[in-house]
């Protein structure tokens, strides 16, 4: 039987991959990469808490309520706006970047370091 | 879910599966004759007669040409995104034709088939962009994972210009959706009976100016989502040596082949599905209404290729600045306001 | 039964598909391997009766954001494999953190799975999640917010295009400057 929390751990396997993938990696795009699919094991989480809604005890809500109930489809729905616009930015950074240094790699994107 | 209602659901979607599949596939293969012969006429000349009577075995003999070909995988290229590009192509190609309705519902044996449509989704319009989004992917990894800079930069043109233009194609159809309210396929050809005033290209419903800038803006969108002339900059065989394409051989190259047909003959469907009334006659009398739904639908989306065929004769090839000037500076903006002039439109009608 | 079945197949290529985002040194592959996981993902959501954001998903994520990302990989010719230099401490280092983190998550969901069960899944008409039901929230309750977020992509893309903008003839920069 499929419930919440397997969608809850596939989610937070998934974060933790991307959490590895901006730690370990040095190329600005393949971090970028591990930021999108951090944000997006979180909107699965939310996605299955909107469809496993845990209110009072036994987590169960009035029926009438949960249909209209779908606040956090909304969430996700602007998730995805603001990560579209903030890829659109980091893109063009990286093609700044890459510009300045001839290549990608962050760990020389270091000019400001005092 | 009981044994009698699992046959019920089951069968009818299997057999309508298979059908389609089939017929489709059917129908690319020949698509290719018509073309040529067709391309012959346009350019006085007769076309493919050899193979069969007037040419008619001549899809046979290419696809056996094309199995019996060596299969090349460079040594520069990326194996396996070599392989599997091939596969998008095809696959996304053949997906997205699951949720077009060819004909009203019909019953057979007792048992009620619904209608002449595999999958009849709730967001069916939506299901389609997804799916034709991922088709980028095929011809883009194509071009990249070939190793030859005419295949990238084939790759990268298709890329640039598919994203481009898809979105014109997305706001094209939001004109529809206004007026009609849903996104399931089926709702939409339903909306649109008893006579051609009533499609949505015509629709006096909104003046019908919408959907008849709606309808080309699709159209022009469309030549370009399929990379044909005069937007066919990705595999430009005079300056590319045919692009994303041109290391593949055998089975491979047969996929991408087949994959743009089965790409003409979907946007046509939604096409006609979307604009043109569906299954619906034009007429809502007698000797009209008989011929069956599925020979209008047929019968539209054939005239649609033609057309395909046509301006493929006719138009030369874009430059790839003029290209993008058109899609971001002329059809964008147009669509824009096609999307305002709906929505006056409704208004004045009364319809929101 | 069935819906096991696809939540398996899904968890499975989507775990697989993040890990060769993170372990492939090519940075196409890792492009690849993340449209894997946004498809997964976008079936994980059909499964939970969330249509609309399911095909947003794909359109948006993986028909726009990733055929840009692969498209910038190209351009600027970064499919070159990355070279493994890391020293083992810091390696490990790493591993051990992630390690933590995903421990201390897993750790967060499973302890009320071993406590107290799953909620229970409410039924919902067939049409829960689709356009409709998002639609109205974002256009009644969430009006000023989607504004907000038109605002913000306008923002965006003028603010890509400034800074993505080669520097004018006339005031050629210093390399690394």
């Amino acid at each position: 039987m499929i419930g919440l929390y397997h969608f809850l751990i596939l989610s937070g396997v998934l974060f933790s991959l991307g959490v590895l993938g901006v730690l370990l990696r040095r190329n600005a795009l393949v971090v970028l990469m591990a930021v999108e699919l951090m944000l997006n094991a979180a909107n699965l989480a939310v996605v299955a808490f909107v469809r496993y809604p845990m209110f009072g005890d036994g987590g169960i809500v009035n029926a009438q309520d949960y249909a209209a109930m779908t606040n956090g489809m909304t969430l996700v729905f602007l998730v995805m706006t603001v990560a579209a616009a903030e890829v659109g930015v980091g893109l063009a950074i990286v093609i700044n970047l890459y510009r300045q240094k001839k290549s990608v790699n962050i760990e020389e994107a270091n000019a400001l370091k005092g | 879910m009981t044994d009698s209602h699992l046959f019920n659901v089951l069968v009818p979607s299997l057999l309508k599966m298979v059908v389609i599949f089939h017929v489709l596939l059917g129908v690319v293969a020949y698509l290719v004759l018509v073309e040529r012969k067709l391309l012959g006429r346009f350019q006085q000349r007769v076309g493919p007669t050899r193979v069969g009577p007037w040419g008619l075995l001549q899809p046979i003999a290419d696809g056996l040409k094309l199995f019996l070909k060596e299969d090349i995988i460079p040594t520069k290229a990326d194996r396996v995104l070599f392989i599997a590009a091939p596969l998008i192509s095809m696959i996304t190609a053949l997906l997205a034709m699951a949720v077009i309705p060819f004909g009203p519902r019909f019953e057979l044996f007792g048992i009620d088939f619904g209608y002449l449509q595999i999958a009849d989704v709730n967001v069916g319009l939506l299901y389609i962009f997804g799916i034709t989004s991922l088709g980028v992917y095929g011809i883009f990894l194509a071009g990249w994972s070939s190793g030859n800079k005419y295949s990238l930069i084939g790759g990268l043109r298709s890329s640039a210009q598919m994203i481009s233009y898809e979105l014109t194609l997305g706001l094209s159809v939001i004109v529809i959706l206004m007026a009609c309210g849903s996104l399931r396929m089926s709702q939409i050809a339903e909306s649109q009976g008893d006579g051609f005033w009533n499609w949505w290209i015509f629709s006096t419903q909104w003046y019908f100016i919408p959907g008849l800038i709606g309808f080309f803006l699709y159209l022009i969108s469309a030549f370009a989502e399929t990379n044909r002339l005069p937007f066919d900059l990705p595999e430009a065989e005079t300056e590319l040596v045919s692009g994303y394409n041109t290391e593949y051989s055998s089975m491979k190259f047969a996929m991408f082949f087949m994959a743009e047909y089965v790409n003409i003959i979907t946007v046509c469907s939604i096409a006609t599905t979307l604009f043109l009334g569906a299954w619906h006659s034009p007429l809502p009398f007698a000797p009209f209404t008989s011929v069956p739904g599925v020979i209008w639908f047929l019968a539209k989306v054939f005239s649609l290729v033609f057309v395909f065929i046509w301006i493929r004769a006719t138009l030369p090839r874009f430059r790839y600045d003029q290209l993008m000037h058109f899609g971001w500076k002329v059809l964008l903006p147009l669509a824009l306001v096609n999307i305002l002039l709906a929505a006056a439109g409704l208004i004045a009608a009364g319809s929101f | 039964m069935v819906g096991a079945f696809f939540f398996w197949i899904f968890a499975f290529t989507a775990f697989f598909a993040g890990v060769g985002v993170v372990a492939s040194r090519n940075p196409m592959h890792s492009a690849i391997s993340l449209v894997a996981v946004l498809i997964s993902i976008a079936g994980l959501f059909l499964a939970l009766h969330a249509e609309f954001l399911a095909w947003i998903l794909v359109i948006v994520y993986t028909g726009a954001v990733m055929v840009l990302i692969v498209f910038v990989i190209s351009l600027l010719n970064l499919d070159k494999d990355e070279p493994i230099d890391y020293t083992a401490a810091r390696r490990w280092g790493m591993a051990a953190l992630t390690m933590f983190i995903a421990a201390f998550l897993v750790y967060l969901y499973a302890d009320p799975l071993i406590g107290a069960g799953h909620p229970a899944k409410p039924p919902v008409p067939d049409d829960w999640g689709s356009v409709q039901t998002v639609a109205i929230d974002l256009f009644t309750r969430y009006m000023i917010v989607v504004q907000l977020a038109g605002v913000l992509l306008t923002a965006a893309v003028i603010g890509a295009v400034v800074v993505a903008r080669k520097p004018e003839q006339n005031e050629e920069r210093e390399p690394g400057a």
